[in-house]
């Protein structure tokens, strides 16, 4: 997925079907070999128990099974139209339910990386819009072992926190946020 | 927001509404951040950073 792509709301594919909610929307991309496939935009319909306001985010085309797959690779003959849609859906949601933060998992360190980069490309224009958060999750220390086999990591306690996206802050790969958290912009 | 958006918007929420298909029936959210707070006191901890951020 190394393409660079540019974020516009006015370069939009149509959304052909979208659920009264607002979570569930359609759109039909072209591909480079000249197909057209369905991808779909979902965002979760309930929320977790301790955190009430925070909904993933899952975009790609549809497995035999109807499932979202989010590890899909295509080759995209529009990656700006198909972000932009994908983003914009977003907004529509989040203007309708302004107290709520989308999430989006980074399946591997890659595709993380993939979508860092792609938010310092656009970061002037989505500034306009959302408030994003790169999230670390941090693993306690319980104590320094005795010798080197011991484990000192508690891998039941981790804490995630979160660090504001700005316009030229820079990461590492290998230091890559888990997750993505946005909410819209006052 | 420019005029140009809000009128997309508005567009898309008009569509949802007035023509949209059934909501989905509700099922588990499922994210590796869900997965990583297990106590209401993470949960707390972590929103307050966040609106602080």
């Amino acid at each position: 997925m190394a393409v660079a792509f540019n974020i516009d709301f006015n370069n939009l594919y149509e959304i052909d079907n979208i659920s009264t909610d607002l979570r569930w929307s359609s759109f039909r991309s072209n591909l480079n070999n000249g197909q057209e496939i369905p991808l779909v935009v979902k965002i979760s319909n309930e929320s977790h128990a301790l955190l009430p306001n925070v909904y993933n985010l899952a975009f790609g085309p549809l497995n035999p099974k109807g499932k979202i797959d989010d590890k899909a690779e295509l080759n995209h003959a529009d990656y700006s139209k198909v972000f932009s849609t994908i983003l914009f859906s977003a907004l529509a949601y989040l203007n309708n339910n302004p107290d709520h933060y989308l999430g989006i998992d980074g399946s591997d360190n890659a595709r993380a990386y993939f979508y860092y980069r792609a938010i310092q490309r656009n970061f002037r224009y989505l500034d306009q819009h959302f408030r994003i958060f790169g999230i670390k999750y941090f693993v306690r220390i319980t104590r320094f072992g005795k010798t080197q086999y011991d484990n000192p990591f508690d891998f039941e306690d981790i804490m995630p926190y979160p660090f504001k996206i700005e316009k030229g802050s820079r990461i590492s790969q290998d230091q890559m946020y888990n997750y993505f958290i946005f909410n819209l912009k006052d | 927001m420019n005029k140009s958006i809000e009128r997309k918007l508005a567009a898309l929420t008009k569509k949802a509404k007035e023509h949209g298909r059934k909501a989905e029936a509700k099922a588990p959210v499922s994210s590796s951040l869900h997965k990583v707070i297990k106590t209401k006191e993470q949960a707390d901890l972590f929103m307050k950073l966040l609106k602080e951020a």
